[in-house]
């Protein structure tokens, strides 16, 4: 596939490589098929960035961290066994790289002077988060974007452990059973996680609603 | 089953018949659901974040910047003594190839030079030790008073050949070791090499020079016996000490001695009868011979 002499035979490629499944692209990733693998950035790049920023709430990082995610696919592509979905296995490798990034503000704010004087929530969690007044703003258009920044903004306040369930549950849609196999816990604490995060959530943009 | 348990079904989004007649009777669950689908739309509201349009080329970026795979890491761990070891044993075939550089090692290196301390066997230099009559001389001497000639020791290869040494055959050239002549004459010590490259800058004298610079030496050891004490190497007398045989018989400095016993000075051979010495002298012109006894102890 990587011989490619003319346009016709590189369309022909792509169909080719677009027709696979992920675990055949990673068979040919692992033989050296350089198209096949990025056939599987082409198909994860975006769902692992938009998973990242939502944890992280920073594009720069979070893009930083997605690639990542890949050179680790793509390292680890020799120690690959397809027991169970691809994307359970590139989004375990991406959400324990945004927990280790969240751990790792977590303890630069430990150590910081001001971290010492910002409030605390009951969870342990540092609260950035600052509901807005209830007055309507003018601009509908307007209004949306910043609802939406302060949506994002509350959701990456969350605790950790409620904030990974959530984003894969309410914003990637993925099923429990999945989850619990990402983050590697129990279907019952997964959905336990998730209410508690909601409940967490409704009450940061019950202003909202 | 109680609103915990409905809640948790609207939580997944499990809708029965059940749940919905609950949710008609029940206001705290109604208001529940609501919310949920409040913030449902909240989330769902959210837009989707794309990766740039360089992300690939961030991943190979990533990917040619990583110092090794893990097969190479492997490898490295797998041959990390490797390298020492072999270090090691360059080392040690350097050291062994070049022992003889490094070793010195007296019938590998000739040098024509001459030494008051010969090492017994580990000096480079060869060495021949002094005759008995200039022991014997030395000795009377002690007795005399007079000054105690240095222990003159002299190498004494075959002139105009070759001096082969064990592996190296090395010739002579004809340049005079003015420096090491004069050490040997003035009776200071000669600096022994310690090492071949050492040796190897200190040019050696050529086999016929070497010859007559052992008769010069000892014919001076042996006039200063006499009395003679400075000569220079042409001959001539520099200084006379007093009270010796040498004043008695008239010799003043700057008479030149030309012949020993019938041979010229330079070549005069006086290993055999230095006990009584006639020499010839030119003073001013004019030649004269002198007959020199040994003194006798007191």
């Amino acid at each position: 596939m990587e011989s490619v002499t003319s346009t016709g035979e590189i369309k022909q490629t792509a169909r080719a490589v677009e027709s696979l499944s992920d675990h055949e692209l990673l068979e040919a990733t692992r033989a050296g098929d350089e198209a096949a693998f990025a056939e599987i950035i082409n198909r994860y790049r975006n769902p692992i960035t938009n998973f990242i920023y939502r944890m992280l709430n920073d594009y720069e990082e979070a893009v930083d961290l997605a690639q990542e995610t890949f050179v680790r696919v793509y390292r680890a592509a020799e120690r690959y066994h397809a027991g169970y979905a691809f994307s359970t296995y590139i989004y375990r490798i991406a959400s324990n790289l945004a927990i280790s990034e969240l751990r790792k503000r977590k303890r630069r704010r430990l150590i910081s002077l001001t971290g010492l004087f910002q409030p605390h929530t009951e969870e342990g969690e540092n609260t950035e988060f600052q509901p807005t007044d209830e007055k309507p703003l003018q601009d509908a258009a307007l209004a949306d974007e910043q609802i939406k920044e302060i949506v994002a903004k509350a959701i990456a306040t969350l605790p950790e452990n409620y904030r990974a369930p959530l984003i894969l549950r309410d914003v990637e849609g993925k099923s429990y059973e999945e989850i619990a196999r990402i983050l590697d816990a129990n279907e019952g604490t997964i959905k336990s996680r998730i209410s508690r995060g909601r409940n967490l959530l409704r009450d940061k943009l019950k202003n909202y609603f | 089953m109680n609103c915990q348990s409905f809640k948790n079904q609207i939580d997944e989004a499990a809708f029965t018949a059940e749940l919905n007649r609950h949710l008609e009777a029940c206001s705290g669950c109604k208001t529940f659901r609501e919310e949920r689908e409040c913030l449902s739309r909240l989330l769902t509201g959210l837009e989707h974040i794309n990766a740039p349009t360089n992300f690939e080329f961030g991943v190979r970026a990533k990917l040619n910047s990583l110092p090794a795979t893990n097969g190479n890491r492997v490898w490295i761990r797998r041959f990390a003594f490797a390298s020492p070891a072999v270090a090691a044993v360059a080392v040690s075939a350097f050291v062994f190839t070049n022992y003889n550089v490094f070793s010195p090692n007296i019938e590998q290196t000739p040098v024509a030079v001459q030494s008051n301390n010969p090492a017994p066997i580990a000096s480079p230099l060869p060495v021949v030790s002094p005759s008995p009559q200039i022991l014997a001389a030395n000795n009377s001497n002690l007795s005399t008073g007079t000054p105690i000639m240095p222990k003159q020791t002299l190498p004494a290869p075959s002139p105009g050949k070759q001096v082969a040494t064990g592996n190296a055959s090395i010739k002579q050239h004809k340049s005079p070791v003015l420096k090491t002549d004069k050490e040997a004459i003035t009776g200071k010590d000669v600096h022994e090499p310690k090492r071949s490259g050492e040796m190897a800058l200190r040019p050696a004298a050529t086999p016929l020079i070497q010859e007559d610079f052992k008769r010069k030496v000892a014919a001076s050891q042996v006039l200063s016996i006499f009395g003679i004490e400075k000569m220079s190497d042409d001959g001539t007398v520099q200084s006379v000490s007093s009270n010796s045989v040498a004043t008695e018989k008239g010799i003043l400095p700057g008479d030149r001695i030309e012949t020993v016993n019938g041979q010229k000075f330079a070549g005069a051979d006086l290993d055999n009868s230095f006990r009584q010495m006639v020499i010839g002298i030119l003073r001013n012109g004019k030649k004269s011979v002198i007959t020199l006894d040994l003194p006798q102890p007191k």
